[in-house]
């Protein structure tokens, strides 16, 4: 008997004890809420089963006793086997499984443990509690809630990851404005470079057309000069009008004509000289020096001039045939513009430029530039008829002659010195204090 | 009363001057003419100074002939300097040049010149030339030169 067993059970848990044990233990049983049977042997035969197994089961207690237990549950398939261990074994286990085809699930769980007789397991309590579907229930949201969790959290993993990249698009878009802004000024910039570049290509374009028309315009408005002393003169000659000047009407055809020849070949040394490819290199002045004094022997000594030579001479990065014309040239003017009957005394001397220009400047800055550092710088001093200060710029401009009846020439040979120092990279100026004749000097570079 | 007009000759070239005194002769221009080889000089006769204080020797012209091509100061610093001669307004400037330049002669009358005549190559077309100027001198009326005689 189930009850029995029970009660046996119990008896050998407490064997002192005076109080009706079994007795108590049945009647908590029949009073229990919880639903309970219990099983006998290897079948599991019901034997016993509550108030509350009978209710879970919805049938009278005639119905349910001598079935097999698995008759009678409705989720039993690992319920079986563990009767089975727990009658084999003795050990109390729980169990829970589903009901099959119940939707939405129906959770069965079981707690078993034996009973004893005689040293031996007889039966087996089966403690029954259908969860129904509160657990289900509880699990699906639980798992909702998990899940609710894990979508939260990949959902703010996403929202990170956009906001990152939305970062990162944001930055980039903002260097790319940025680099577009950098583009667009340096566009800017080189639009206006450009446009400078233009406008002064355009100005020296203009200046340099500017200088030609007016070389062009001096040209041909010097050379008419002549030709209209030629033309008039030569209608005297022809209209036989005051004979007793044909003379001098031919001589001033004759000298017109000499003078036009001779401005049109310095006009070519001036071209040639502008023109020309000059190769600069090291050149000893002194042997410049040497070759023009020697080739204007003949006039100093018409002239009954002295040229005093200071050495020591420096090395100038020139062109050699170049030098020699404009120091020729210089030379030959010092030798022509002194006073009627005064000899020429001309002194051609070099001095370095110093290392360094003075860390202070005078007050006053002289007329006359310092040599810049580099460069030599070449006098020729004469004690001639010197150049007033007004004047002393226009000397060098071609045909400019200040003393056309004075003095002989074409107004070339300080325009050809001009462009012949200029060309080969140095400058040229004069100073002439009152009453002591002209000092040109001109700077040239000293080879490296 | 055109006979008494002094006319005052600027020009640095020796044989442009006597071509000048040719065609004048052949123009019958008699009028007495003066000459000055340079804008220096030519500044120095109209301001009366120098060698030129004498008034009767070198008198005030009423009409300038002014080369504009010279050494020294040229035909543009004559008229320059004579803008801002006050006494010397009633002088009658004719620039007589080489040059065709037209910025030349836009730079002439702005500096004040009446008139702006090239210097012809042809000797006949400078005796044409100095005909047309005598014309004008017989034409025109021109005020006493100095003001105290107006007073």
């Amino acid at each position: 008997m189930s009850t029995e067993a029970m009660a046996e059970k119990q008896t050998t848990t407490n064997a002192n004890q005076p109080l009706d044990l079994p007795g108590l233990c049945l009647a908590f049983t029949e009073r229990a809420p919880l639903p309970m049977a219990a099983v006998e042997g290897t079948t599991h035969i019901v034997r016993y089963a509550n108030p509350a197994f009978c209710a879970l089961m919805a049938k009278p207690m005639e119905q349910l006793v001598e079935k097999r237990i698995s008759d009678l549950l409705p989720a039993k398939d690992q319920c079986v086997t563990l009767l089975d261990r727990v009658f084999r074994t003795g050990r109390p286990a729980s169990h829970a499984e589903h009901e099959p085809s119940q939707q939405p699930l129906v959770l069965w769980s079981y707690t078993m443990w034996p009973v004893l007789a005689d040293e031996r397991f007889v039966g087996v309590i089966i403690q029954v509690t259908e969860t129904a579907k509160f657990h289900e229930k509880t699990v699906a949201m639980n798992e909702a809630l998990m899940l609710g969790a894990v979508r939260q959290h990949e959902l703010k993993e996403a929202a990170d990851r956009l906001n990152a990249k939305l970062e990162l698009e944001i930055t980039e878009r903002k260097h790319a404005q940025q680099a577009l802004l950098e583009a667009k000024a340096a566009l800017a910039d080189e639009a206006a470079h450009l446009e400078r570049l233009v406008t002064e290509r355009t100005a020296e374009l203009t200046s340099s057309n500017k200088q030609l028309e007016a070389f062009i315009y001096t040209i041909a408005h010097d050379l008419r000069a002549p030709l209209r002393a030629m033309q008039g003169f030569s209608d005297m000659l022809v209209n036989g009008e005051d004979p007793k000047a044909a003379v001098d009407y031919a001589q001033r055809i004759r000298t017109s004509a000499r003078l036009m020849d001779a401005m049109l070949t310095d006009l070519l040394a001036f071209s040639r000289i502008s023109q020309e490819k000059l190769d600069l290199g090291p050149v000893h002045f002194e042997t410049i020096v040497q070759a023009t004094l020697a080739s204007l022997e003949t006039n100093i000594q018409k002239a009954n001039g002295r040229v005093e030579a200071v050495g020591p001479w420096p090395i100038v990065l020139a062109h050699g045939p170049t030098l020699s014309q404009v120091l020729f040239n210089l030379v030959s003017n010092a030798l022509k513009f002194v006073r009627p009957g005064v000899p020429p005394q001309i002194r051609i001397r070099a001095e370095e430029a110093p290392a360094t220009h003075p860390s202070t400047l005078p007050l006053h800055p002289p007329a006359t530039p310092p040599a810049q550092p580099g460069f030599i710088r070449v006098w020729v001093e004469d004690n001639g008829i010197g150049i007033a200060p007004e004047h002393q710029e226009q000397i060098f401009r071609l045909f400019l002659r200040l003393h056309r009846d004075a003095y002989e020439g074409t107004g070339v040979g300080l325009a050809i010195v001009q462009k012949a120092i200029e060309r080969m990279g140095g400058r040229i100026g004069v100073e002439s204090p009152p009453g002591h004749g002209s000092r040109f000097w001109f700077d040239l570079r000293k080879p490296h | 009363m055109t006979d008494q007009q002094t006319i005052l000759l600027v020009d640095d070239s020796e044989n442009d001057l006597t071509l000048m005194s040719i065609a004048f002769r052949r123009a019958g221009l008699n009028s007495p003419l003066q000459v000055v080889h340079n804008g220096e000089e030519a500044i120095a006769y109209l301001a009366g100074e120098g060698r030129y204080t004498d008034r009767n020797e070198f008198p005030l012209p009423a009409v300038m002939l002014l080369d504009l091509n010279m050494p020294m100061k040229d035909g543009f610093d004559v008229l320059d300097w004579l803008r801002k001669q006050s006494r010397l307004k009633r002088l009658s400037t004719i620039v007589l040049t080489a040059s065709v330049r037209p910025e030349d002669v836009e730079r002439a009358f702005e500096l004040g010149a009446h008139s702006y005549l090239v210097k012809p190559a042809a000797l006949e077309d400078l005796v044409a030339m100095i005909r047309c100027l005598r014309d004008w001198l017989k034409l025109n009326h021109f005020p006493p030169l100095n003001e105290h005689v107006k007073r």
